[in-house]
């Protein structure tokens, strides 16, 4: 059941438009109120216009363009987080990546590279953040689980390696609608295992397509919490 | 596909299941809504915000609820909590774009039952709610 992208192009351009004078109106106010809750509530509005335009070029394939908008939030999202006074020169950047944010939308196309207008504003955007003390973007933790073990004493524990079971153990479906491609390495590396003890070893494997994995995760374990006491989760929940 | 069927098969020989589309752009809530009416839902309201959201669903009670996570004037997850308060029952699909991970993690234990992330595919959309509706 494909959909035809022609009948959303239009759509495309004109919420983009829409976006886009969001996104002036928001910079203008920033230009004015440079921190407080005003400066912080016209970076959220940049930022969700950025992002409903992230989402709608991203569905259109328009890669140049949803590239640049995922970069441009993210930096946005730091200033949001962080809520520092916007220097002049944040300010400029910004006004540049608007600038070139409107040159993609209106030369975006499947085909069409990132341009240098986008490539110069991101690397003004980044250093201008990092001038005025924005701390840099860190690495994204990305914690799949990888598999989970249970035992009829009613404990489940969850562990990061398909252990060799003596039977005890089931295997789980993580989910994602697709056919499990992989079983982790078995793997001790604490000295003190907490999947030694009572219960079941229920092994999760995520097919190599699933969508956010660590949420999938997560979303598992949280299933299995109702079923019975989760003992242990490998790699723990909060890195999940 | 194995489960576009599934979901197709839901709705053989009964009323069309109801949906409630939430997502600040247009665009978006079209998509959603044209993949979701081929499949045979009826898309019964839309709403551009988390309060709009909220509101449409006490008066509409809809079978599904699509949400997006940023919206302006309370977001999505704030949204679900609200829904899940009113309708522990309610069934909300989250609909994510990369990089959101942690969010959609919250919206889980928010309320929502499952996540979809942009940009859609109609397969991946109905697989998920396939699995929101059981």
């Amino acid at each position: 059941m494909p959909l035809d992208p022609a009948r959303y192009a239009e759509l495309f351009r004109t919420e983009s438009q829409d976006q886009l004078a969001t996104i002036t109106r928001a910079l203008l106010t920033l230009e004015t109120e440079h921190e407080g809750p005003v400066a912080v509530g016209a970076v959220a509005e940049v930022f969700r216009a950025v992002h409903t335009v992230k989402g709608m070029s991203a569905t259109m394939g328009y890669q140049a363009v949803a590239e640049f908008s995922h970069e441009l939030e993210s930096l946005l999202d730091r200033m949001r987080g962080e809520g520092r006074r916007v220097t002049p020169a944040v300010m400029d950047a910004l006004f540049a990546a608007c600038d070139a944010l409107e040159g993609g939308i209106a030369t975006a196309s499947e085909a069409a590279p990132r341009s240098g207008a986008m490539t110069t504003a991101l690397s003004s955007l980044t250093n201008a953040c990092r001038a005025a003390g924005l701390s840099p973007i860190g690495a994204r933790v990305s914690g799949a689980m990888k598999a989970v073990h249970a035992t009829p004493a009613g404990g489940i524990n969850a562990v990061d390696g398909a252990r060799p079971s003596g039977g005890g153990g089931g295997a789980v479906d993580g989910g994602g609608g697709a056919t499990p491609t992989r079983v982790m390495d078995a793997t001790r590396e604490t000295p003190t295992d907490p999947f030694d003890g009572p219960g079941v070893i229920v092994r999760v494997r995520q097919a190599a397509t699933t969508s956010l994995p660590g949420v999938r995760a997560f979303m598992v374990t949280k299933a299995l919490g109702a079923l019975g006491d989760v003992a242990a989760v490998s790699p723990a929940i909060e890195v999940l | 596909m194995k489960s576009t069927e599934g979901v197709l098969k839901l709705l053989e020989g009964d009323v069309a299941q109801t949906v409630l589309v939430c997502d600040d752009a247009i665009f978006m809530r079209t998509m959603v809504g044209d993949i979701l009416q081929q499949a045979g839902f009826e898309v019964v309201g839309e709403a551009e915000t988390g309060k709009d959201a909220v509101e449409k669903y006490k008066m509409l009670r809809p079978d599904l609820v699509t949400m997006d996570i940023v919206m302006p004037d309370m977001g999505g997850i704030d949204a679900v909590r609200e829904i899940t308060k009113f309708d522990p029952n309610a069934k909300v699909l989250m609909c994510s774009a990369m990089g959101q991970q942690a969010l959609v993690v919250e919206a889980i234990q928010a309320g929502a039952k499952d996540f979809v992330v942009k940009p859609f595919q109609p397969s991946r959309v109905l697989e998920a709610v396939q699995r929101v509706l059981g």
